[in-house]
């Protein structure tokens, strides 16, 4: 025992003697775009040379889109990727500090489209999750760039991309005063945009169901605002009934698809109702005599967020989905209104209006640590991504001239761009992931 | 910097000496032993006194003879089989051995395999994980599900099947082994180790036979105190400058992205310098890891390490003079503050 005890001491004793690691810490950092490398894809075949290139630009431009990543020029390149399959010489990329790099190959035979990519950690000197090849049609190659990027974006970011997406807006016509508003389904990019409605009458907020295969809005078609349903694919609309002399608006889905929460105005009154899909049955959540409406589920369907002006003023409140109390979330100056509760379940996006301008801002769940992302004339409408990392919103200018339009901003506020679309654009829904 | 831990250092070293010059390690006395004590009487110490025979002393006193060669036969003779010098002399037969007889205990193998049978078991073999891919179909027939819409302009989405996944080149970050505590840093491609491994371990070659254990220990630790490196690392640790102009390396390569998850993620991690100040990229560990899910983490991890490398490609520019002083460092990224 005793021996036991002296070698215990003596081997505490001289790691004790001997001097401990330096120990530093580090809370600051850059926010640089990361400096990645795309060589353009390799065309197996002469025909799929101009396919190759066009690919290798898109997935180019879904990154630098993103305001994460910056592209190493090809003129800084030492050595360059002519075979896929070749090995990496990892020195050479790293000697101009790229910390990622993508390479490709495109086979194009006939209509069959064939796309593989590998993504690598230059400073681990490694792949960086493995390589994939998608199969497609010539057609669907803009689908495969989108697949590509969001696999990129996924690998090095650690949170799903939001490429391979699509938008429900609003296209927006016309003069101010006599615009014809058209529900419109488009890529994220602005690309492949479509008419789900004739404009014959006034649309309003759609909302993506969490399957992407349906859309909630409004309609003003019967005279009073109505809530209908119209599938994607086959423009099939049905509408959501309800009683004779109500007005029901701003619908949204349930994270299981199964009901739609909305608001019902009857006799001046306002409140926010349930109604369940499959049997059509509405259940009232709320019973205020003031005015109850946007409301939008947490992500595990627990909770509702919601506008209210019950305290005077038009404020945020958190409830049970089952209804019940509510508890007051927004704090500040101002007005809140329209808000969306992040896919991640972490945040709440809302519309402000402080002092005559309108901002998108964020706050978490519980009203603390409040954050406005933008400033206008008129911004409103947020929507999340899928991955809960980017909002989409409407912004419209000032004036007789002024029109409405989509933008988008990086939850943390940077990278505010707009986006683009074939018309002008408004009460933007962004649909989930791959739909 | 550690001018507590020097202080502390030597006071538990005075008071480890104080303890061996003390009788404190000194075995401990016999045990007193009782016993029931009982009066006799004067007859009996008579009778017992009586019984004493006096010795008888002799006139010549006993001569000691050399043994003979047979007699007794007592000889020792080597054994060239057991290597063991054994006695040959009378054999003396005992009823019962005089030592119990130590039975080995048998031991089973209970159906160990080889190490690369549990490699093979571990990492199940290509063709597996291809099998246990998702159906493509199912995948490619989700994909098709794209609207067609209402206007002339509408074209039917392309299928996209999702094909099988390449075969890798290289070993990939996700197929890293997990080293330590699961509960501590679960992201499943980090490399953990709770402790440094670079730092002195006791010798299990030190002799404890042939010295004195007191003797030995206080060799050990004044060879240890005495070591010209660590009383110059001792004597000479970083300045607070030094300090910060290392911190503003890495800094100035650690890439951050404010509105991710891994804003959420703190993290410590183990690095070892060579006298060039460059880093061992083998080297780098995470000793300790907090916040975010598992792919924050990783990414984190990656982050952190690519800072610690790319700006340290050249060498950190550190004093070489005080090389014990900073061979080995924790650095703690803390998005969170």
């Amino acid at each position: 025992m005793l021996r036991l005890f002296l070698v215990a001491v003596f081997v505490s004793l001289t790691t004790f003697v001997q001097s401990a690691p330096l120990r530093i810490t580090i809370t600051e950092g850059v926010i640089e775009p990361l400096p990645y490398a795309a060589p353009a894809f390799i065309g197996e075949t002469g025909a799929s040379n101009e396919l190759a290139i066009k690919i290798t630009e898109l997935i180019k431009s879904d990154l630098f889109g993103t305001g994460l990543f910056r592209e190493v020029p090809k003129s800084s390149y030492i050595s360059g990727i002519n075979n896929f399959n070749s090995p990496i010489q990892y020195s050479d990329w790293k000697a101009i500090n790229v910390q990622a790099l993508l390479t490709g190959s495109v086979l194009l035979t006939g209509e069959n489209l064939s796309v593989k990519f590998r993504l690598y950690d230059v400073f681990s000197n490694n792949e960086l999750g493995k390589g994939l090849q998608f199969n497609s049609t010539k057609q669907g190659w803009r689908r495969i760039a989108h697949k590509v990027a969001d696999e990129v974006y996924s690998r090095i970011t650690g949170e799903q991309g939001y490429f391979d997406t699509r938008v429900v807006y609003v296209a927006e016509t016309g003069k101010k005063g006599s615009r014809k508003k058209r529900l419109a389904i488009m890529d994220f990019d602005g690309a492949n945009s479509n008419y789900l409605t004739d404009g014959s009458f006034i649309v309003l907020a759609p909302r993506f169901s969490p399957t992407g295969e349906s859309v909630l809005y409004t309609s003003f078609e019967t005279g009073t605002p109505q809530i209908y349903l119209i599938d994607v694919s086959t423009a099939k609309r049905t509408v959501l009934k309800n009683r004779k002399g109500t007005m029901s608006f701003a619908p949204r889905f349930s994270p299981d698809g199964q009901s739609v929460v909305y608001s019902l105005e009857q006799g001046g009154n306002t409140d926010i109702y349930v109604m369940n899909l499959k049997n059509s049955s509405s259940a009232r959540l709320t019973s205020a005599p003031s005015i109850e409406t946007a409301p939008s589920f947490s992500p595990d369907g627990s909770q509702i967020v919601f506008e209210s002006d019950r305290s005077g003023t038009q404020q945020l409140y958190v409830m049970s989905s089952l209804g019940g109390s509510a508890k007051r979330i927004s704090s500040g100056d101002g007005r809140y209104g329209t808000p969306v509760w992040s896919p991640r379940g972490d945040r709440i996006a809302f519309t402000k209006q402080s002092r005559g301008r309108f901002h998108i801002g964020v706050m978490r769940v519980d009203g603390s640590k409040e954050r406005l992302l933008t400033a206008s004339f008129l911004d409103e409408g947020p929507t999340w991504s899928p991955n809960g990392r980017v909002i989409m919103f409407t912004r419209e200018t000032q004036g007789e001239r002024g029109v409405s339009v989509l933008y988008s901003v990086d939850v943390s506020g940077r990278n505010l761009k707009k986006v683009s679309t074939r018309d002008g654009g408004s009460d933007p829904s962004w649909s989930p992931l791959g739909k | 910097m550690h001018f507590g831990h020097y202080i502390s250092g030597f006071a538990h070293l005075g008071l480890l000496t104080g303890l061996f010059i003390s009788p404190v390690f000194q075995k401990d006395r016999d045990p007193i032993e009782y016993s029931n004590v009982s009066l006799i009487s004067q007859q009996e110490f008579i009778d017992l006194t009586a019984t004493n025979i006096s010795p008888v002393v002799s006139e010549e006193p006993s001569t000691l003879k050399p043994a003979e060669e047979n007699d007794d036969k007592l000889n020792l003779k080597f054994n060239a089989e057991s290597s063991v010098l054994k006695s040959e002399g009378p054999e003396v037969v005992l009823d019962e051995p005089l030592e119990p007889v130590i039975k080995q205990p048998q031991i089973e193998v209970a159906n160990m395999q080889k190490p690369h049978e549990i490699s093979e078991h571990l990492q199940p073999p290509v063709s597996e994980k291809l099998n246990s891919l998702p159906n493509v179909n199912n995948e490619a027939n989700k994909l098709n599900k794209r609207s067609t819409v209402l206007t002339p302009t509408n074209t039917p989405q392309p299928e996209i099947n999702f094909s099988q996944s390449l075969k890798s080149t290289a070993k990939t970050v996700d197929e890293l082994d997990i080293v330590g505590d699961k509960k501590k840093a679960s992201a499943d491609n980090l490399e953990l180790s709770l402790k440094p491994k670079s730092r002195p371990r006791y010798n299990p070659e030190t002799n404890f036979e042939d010295k004195s254990e007191k003797q030995v220990i206080e060799a050990n630790i004044s060879n240890e105190i005495q070591s010209p490196a660590l009383q110059k690392s001792l004597s000479n640790p970083l300045t607070e400058t030094e300090t910060d102009n290392l911190q503003s390396a890495i800094q100035a390569c650690w890439l951050r992205d404010p509105g991710s998850l891994t804003e959420d993620v703190k993290l410590t991690i183990f690095i070892s310098l060579d006298r060039n100040g460059r880093v061992n990229p083998n080297s780098i560990k995470v000793i300790e890891i907090s916040g975010g899910d598992d792919d924050a983490q990783r990414v984190a991890f990656r982050r952190a390490k690519i800072a610690i490398i790319s700006c340290g490609k050249n060498g950190y520019k550190l004093p070489p003079n005080k090389y014990e002083s900073w061979r080995e460092i924790e650095v703690v990224f803390d998005p969170t503050i």
